[in-house]
């Protein structure tokens, strides 16, 4: 049976300001590939390992400055919440200094799969115990009221939309199009192929094409 | 309700767990509902999406697939440029100093 998800069910529709005009040109850049990390720092990884494995505790603080901002975006956008992604971010990077001696090879691949799964660890419980999760605390960064109103119902029907996606779907949508990763280094992260990635991105945009066609169009 | 077969989390459940697995799964059915009849985007939006690059002649067709996605892409761009609370690597590493 097809069911529409609850939270769908009640939106207003919204007399939306004239539509945009297209200009193929100059199209919003939704992909932005962030490169994996060269050999050279891949390395340095490694040296900043080992001092910390001898015991320079503070030199992990170069290892979070290096991989916090995509680690920290990954766990907003699968949560869709700032305290979340913090928590998360926090206990991850504890728990990867507490291991550090089991990293074999990229030290970004390790830890993002912390984080990954703490993110998917966070989603089964708040499922589970069937909390409704909403805030509203990141700061405006808008032109005029009118702007912020537009775009901050965008961002609560895009976390909406993205929760309605089963995890990996979701996932896949989020390293793409919010991180900026390209397919080959999502393979790298994910252990996946390219071509299943490009699948699992595919389908999420149709999921949230349907989600908010009806609302936006 | 839409499995996530791709999650190899799940797909590792042992058959002797999987009815507790099903059982444990079950509240969560309603939030997690997507329509199944999602409308296939054209190819040349997913290329245009992959960052390819497409001729405007191709996106033809595909105006308000082109609009929505145009927004989405302004509030994705939004999270892309989103860091870490500064405080964020200060407090990890206090924690760690605690241990």
């Amino acid at each position: 049976m097809q069911r529409i998800p609850k939270v769908w069910v009640g939106w207003r529709k919204k007399a939306l300001s004239a539509t945009r005009a297209l200009d193929y040109t100059s199209v919003v850049p939704v992909n932005q590939t962030e490169p994996a990390p060269p050999d050279d720092l891949i390395d340095a990884d490694q040296a900043v390992i080992d001092r910390v494995l001898a015991g320079d505790r503070n030199a992990f603080g170069i290892l979070i400055e290096r991989y916090s901002d995509p680690l920290y975006r990954h766990a907003y956008g699968m949560t869709g919440s700032a305290d979340v992604a913090e928590d998360i971010l926090q206990v991850s990077f504890i728990k990867a200094f507490h291991h550090l001696g089991e990293v074999r090879g990229r030290f970004d691949a390790w830890v993002f799969r912390i984080v990954a799964n703490g993110c998917k660890d966070w989603l089964k419980n708040i499922r589970r115990t069937h909390l409704s999760y909403e805030e509203d605390d990141q700061p405006s960064s808008f032109e005029t009221p009118e702007e912020e109103l537009d775009r901050g119902e965008m961002r609560r029907d895009l976390d909406t939309a993205l929760s309605a996606l089963p995890d990996s779907l979701r996932e896949a949508f989020v390293m793409k199009h919010v991180e900026g990763r390209s397919y080959e280094e999502m393979a790298v992260l994910l252990d996946a192929t390219v071509g299943a990635l490009k699948m699992r991105v595919h389908r999420a945009r149709e999921a949230l094409q349907k989600l908010l066609e009806e609302r936006y169009s | 309700m839409m499995h996530d077969p791709l999650d190899s989390r799940t797909a590792d459940v042992t058959p002797a767990a999987a009815p507790r697995a099903r059982a444990e799964a079950e509240p969560q059915a309603m939030d997690r509902e997507v329509p199944m009849d999602a409308r296939e985007l054209p190819n040349a939006v997913h290329a245009w999406l992959d960052g390819d690059q497409v001729p405007s002649v191709s996106l033809a067709g595909a105006e308000r697939e082109v609009a929505l996605w145009k927004r989405i892409g302004v509030e994705t761009g939004r999270r892309s440029r989103m860091a870490t609370p500064a405080h964020v690597p200060a407090q990890i590493l206090a924690k760690l100093a605690d241990d």
